[in-house]
């Protein structure tokens, strides 16, 4: 799962949210890392709508402007946690060969 | 509408329609969303992400299973394009060795083989389309096994220019094939019987350039329409591809072996331009069409 598709999936854990809404809480869960394009917002969205991730919530017009909703779907939160525990057990085997090893091997 | 509303919504065309349907309008809400107050002009970031979107959509699209008919209908109609030229090209020769017997001025294939690949053209046209294959597939070895034959001539048998001069005996054969394949077949119109006679026609007038300017015209004609209609894209590109690969292998052969050119650079470039140019047109025209 590529990084982008990684964070929009999780936006969407807060409940359903539309586009500009999913950047801005991409943004903060990154931490500023991933700043997402409209081309990629909606290129990821429409994806994910296909693979059964991601639906269509409901529309409003809010100030002449048009918001679509999206929420996830629960085959998205299957995906969404299998890709959280994959990435989770990756980086606890990078900690772990990160830790200072003991003096005495370190010497050998 | 603002100013940036505007060009947001110009950039927006680089996607394709059906989707700009449904999410052009969200999608400027988003963008003018994000925009700073007062600003009049797409940041350059928002701009490269909808360009690679746009592209990335239109890919998707011209990709999709629902499109491999029209791209292949556009296979067929460029292969069937390419037979016409090659068989208009026969008649030429065939009414030049009537006219004079004593001179012919491609002694070697002889005419059963060459009249073959007319009524292979014939075939084609009728919808026989298996008879069709076979005829000119027997047509293409025979005319090949003669081009390379030792004693048609020494710049003949070189191997690669008998591969230049057998691709446009060939290419037919491979769209022919293709479209056998196809779950689209549907007869073509029998105005095709007049191309061959058109372009032999073309072919005996007194101006050697008359057979180029008609190309050109065609492979004009093939980009500005072909955004409307990717089969056109598609059908130019197989005949500008034809002739830019023998052209190609032609100027690779004589120009390093035998120290001469048979086409300047700037002839192989200008064919080169509509064989790269047609895909790329149909890629972006690529829309799904309901009436194949």
């Amino acid at each position: 799962m590529h990084e982008p598709t990684y964070v929009v999936l999780a936006a969407l854990l807060e409940g359903p949210l539309y586009g500009y809404a999913i950047v801005k809480t991409a943004e903060e869960l990154s931490g500023g890392q991933v700043k997402l394009t409209a081309g990629t917002l909606y290129g990821a969205l429409n994806r994910l709508c296909r693979e059964g991730l991601v639906a269509e919530d409901h529309e409003e017009v809010v100030d002449g402007r048009k918001r679509r909703y999206y929420r996830l779907t629960e085959t998205g939160v299957e995906a969404l946690t299998s890709e959280a525990d994959r990435l989770a057990l990756l980086a606890d085997a990078v900690r772990a060969r990160l830790r200072p090893k003991s003096p005495s091997v370190a010497w050998s | 509408m603002s100013p940036l509303e505007r060009r947001y919504r110009r950039l927006l065309l680089l996607y394709p329609a059906e989707q700009r349907a449904t999410d052009a309008d969200v999608m400027v809400g988003t963008l003018l969303e994000a925009a700073v107050s007062g600003q009049r002009l797409p940041s350059v970031r928002e701009a490269l992400g909808l360009l690679a979107g746009g592209l990335r959509a239109r890919s998707l699209l011209a990709t999709d299973s629902s499109m491999q008919g029209v791209w292949r209908e556009g296979v067929h109609t460029g292969g069937l394009g390419v037979l016409g030229l090659v068989s208009g090209g026969v008649l030429y020769i065939l009414a030049q060795d009537l006219t004079n017997p004593d001179f012919s001025i491609s002694p070697a294939v002889p005419w059963p083989i060459r009249a073959g690949l007319v009524i292979g053209f014939v075939l084609a046209v009728l919808g026989l389309a298996r008879t069709a294959l076979t005829v000119l597939a027997v047509c293409a070895i025979g005319i090949t096994v003669a081009i390379a034959a030792p004693d048609s001539g020494s710049r003949w048998s070189d191997p690669v220019y008998v591969l230049a001069q057998s691709v446009w005996y060939w290419l037919p054969v491979v769209a022919l094939a293709v479209i056998r394949r196809s779950a689209v077949r549907r007869r073509p119109s029998r105005l095709w019987l007049l191309l061959p006679i058109l372009w032999a026609t073309v072919i005996e007038g007194t101006d050697v350039m008359a057979p180029t300017v008609v190309l050109f015209v065609t492979f004009g004609l093939a980009l500005g329409l072909s955004f409307f209609d990717p089969r056109l894209a598609v059908a130019g590109s197989v005949l500008a591809g034809t002739w830019f690969a023998s052209m190609a292998l032609a100027v690779l052969t004589l120009a390093a072996r035998n120290g001469y050119a048979a086409y300047s650079s700037a002839e192989v470039a200008w064919v080169a331009l509509p064989t790269v140019l047609l895909p790329v047109l149909g890629l972006l025209g690529a829309r799904r069409l309901t009436r194949l």
